[in-house]
């Protein structure tokens, strides 16, 4: 593993960890923030799994002599993800406005 | 022929956009969206009547060869599947129709985008696009969730929102390793490499236990079912029923799948779900008990049965996973007519909890006869459909040795059996002075009718269902003949493209 990837790793281990102890407060914007964070750790978890991109060029195939393409595929699955997140985020953004408009605080409680 | 394996996911969607768009009265709509659950149904019966013979269909989307592009795969299982899942959302689009109140205009768009993602969960055959499929469903569930739910009530839907999105993040995450893993995400191609390359890496487990974490959240294992109950017992009785009758199972569905391919024999993911299975058994039934409300109830309910369906999984020999698959369709049909017959006595007495209800024996004979049916194939009182699931499950583990798995089920099953007892003593033979009000339509007894009907087909007819469940099963576990299935799937290129774009 070259050591960019072991940068990326350890800040979406460090991502993960912040993200979880935001989820686990009552305060509908650290929820967010929380969940955000989560969503990002799994982005860059899955450009860690497309392996040292040291040495090897875009994967756009032109008549540049390249031999070493980066694996487009973890790419294309982030782009998917970053979508699929940014849908969810939005609803979730809109969830908590109704609920805190409903329950006339920023913290969830079900009781 | 196998390009028609994309129309029980083409045709909700597409069904979903028009009545999105489509702001007629509402009769038409209806109308509409009944005619088109019946296509859908009408064709994934000819689907199960195919894959019953032939071999399992494969269409590799957008003509990309198989490791490389999607595929989508219908087998006998997925077809028995998208089947069921198909009656359910019928039954309760004929239920919506009778509602007395109008619903809102985006339930019946919305319960067609749910329906397209479980069926696209049920035939996918590429890990991602699985994630993908799931995404969709879970969208169209949140978005119903927060529509149907009294103002005050939104609070429940937190922890479901909350749960769900941390499992689809840990869901990709697993996608992730399993890409670096395997190098591909096909499923097909990753039980190839399973089979040449890494029998015995621990890799593999780790990633096994990750998806028995991410699919046991979705199907409502014990530790992690919290967001269930609350969140499906806030929401009307039809919508309701099709929660209960869809989303579980399609955790269900995916954990024997991809344990089917995943599977190294390293026994720490069955481990888990055996123990987990024990828990859900009787923990699930155990609260069932402690509450009155009946919605609450037939949630618990749910959760106790998803144990069934996780100790037939945790035995994993060929007849216990046969069983399951028997008891989930099984399970399908009753849960959400059970739910149907839950919001009917809710119309006629105008309450939630039992305690309120009363006098329904001596004024709607028959309701009374349609829930004591579905509660007694519920609990798996012999001829009933639930009873040869069970049987099969408990014959698998008697096999296997597994006596605290067979004697949790027989528990969690007799506990079953009180709880439908006590619902029906207290709502249906009580003398009370509940004044009943007519404000149930024909149309919702239809479905309801309906769907005590197939369950009681499924039931008597015991020997063409543990039939097409062993049909399943066999052409699951044949991986062989599904690798060689999906690698020749090579459809001619569209129009004569090449590859050498400039």
């Amino acid at each position: 593993m070259s050591d960019l990837n072991l940068i990326v790793s350890i800040i979406a281990s460090l991502f993960v960890s912040v993200g979880i102890y935001l989820v686990l407060h009552r305060s509908v914007i650290n929820i967010l923030m929380g969940l955000g964070l989560l969503t990002h750790a799994t982005n860059l978890l899955i450009l860690v799994m497309s392996g040292s991109p040291i040495g090897k060029s875009a994967p756009i195939v032109l008549d540049s002599g390249a031999q070493v393409y980066v694996d487009p595929l973890p790419q294309a699955l982030i782009l998917t993800a970053i979508v699929i997140g940014f849908g969810v985020t939005a609803f979730m953004v809109v969830f908590f406005y109704r609920l805190v408009k409903e329950n006339q605080r920023t913290e969830v409680n079900e009781s | 022929m196998n390009t028609l394996a994309v129309i029980p996911i083409i045709f909700p969607l597409i069904t979903g956009i028009v009545l999105t768009l489509w702001r007629c009265s509402s009769a038409y709509r209806h109308a509409y969206m009944i005619l088109s659950c019946v296509v859908h149904v009408l064709f994934s019966t000819w689907l199960v009547v195919r894959t019953a013979v032939e071999p399992v269909i494969v269409m590799a989307i957008g003509g990309w060869k198989a490791p490389f592009g999607i595929v989508l795969t219908i087998d006998h299982f997925a077809a028995l599947l998208i089947a069921t899942a198909g009656i359910i959302t019928l039954a309760v689009s004929v239920y919506t129709a009778g509602e007395s109140k109008p619903p809102h205009p985006l339930r019946l768009p919305l319960m067609h985008f749910m329906l397209a993602g479980v069926c696209l969960s049920f035939s996918t055959g590429d890990f991602f696009n699985l994630f993908v499929a799931f995404e969709i469903m879970l969208m169209a569930s949140y978005a119903l969730l927060v529509l149907e739910y009294r103002p005050s009530d939104l609070k429940y839907a937190y922890s479901y929102l909350l749960l769900n999105i941390i499992g689809s993040g840990l869901f990709l995450a697993a996608g992730g390793l399993v890409y670096r893993l395997f190098g591909t995400l096909n499923f097909a191609d990753i039980s190839e490499r399973l089979l040449f390359t890494m029998g015995t890496d621990n890799r593999v487990v780790i990633i096994s236990v990750l998806m028995v974490f991410v699919y046991g959240l979705k199907a409502g294992m014990f530790p992690l079912f919290y967001w269930l109950p609350k969140s499906y017992a806030a929401l009307p009785p039809a919508i309701g029923g099709l929660f209960a009758g869809l989303l579980t199972k399609v955790g269900i569905y995916a954990l024997i799948r991809i344990l089917n391919l995943l599977f190294n024999n390293d026994p720490l993911p069955l481990l888990i779900l055996f123990v987990a299975s024990l828990f859900t058994m009787i923990v699930g039934i155990l609260l069932a008990l402690t509450h009155r409300s009946i919605r609450m109830i037939l949630s618990f309910n749910l959760i106790a049965h998803i144990g069934f369906m996780v100790l037939g999984i945790s035995i994993f020999t060929g007849t216990s996973i046969m069983g399951t698959v028997y008891y989930m369709i099984h399970h399908m049909v009753v849960i959400s007519s059970l739910f149907l017959i839950a919001g009917i006595m809710m119309n006629e007495t105008g309450s939630d909890s039992i305690d309120k209800m009363g006098n329904l024996f001596k004024q709607r004979p028959l309701l009374s006869v349609l829930f004591g049916l579905q509660a007694l194939a519920l609990v798996g009182i012999p001829p009933f459909s639930g009873f040869w699931g069970k049987l099969i499950i408990i014959a698998s583990g008697i096999s296997m040795g597994s006596f605290i798995g067979i004697g949790a089920l027989i528990i969690s099953s007799v506990l079953t059996l009180l709880s439908m007892i006590i619902i029906w003593f207290r709502a249906f033979y009580s003398e009370t002075d509940t004044v009943l009000v007519k404000h149930t339509s024909s149309l919702q007894y239809v479905s309801v009718i309906g769907l005590t009907a197939l369950s009681l087909c499924l039931g008597l007819g015991s020997f063409y269902g543990t039939n097409a469940a062993m049909r399943a099963t066999d052409q699951l576990q044949d991986l062989g003949t599904y690798q060689w299935m999906v690698n020749q799937a090579v459809v001619k290129p569209i129009g004569g493209v090449t590859n050498d774009a400039h």
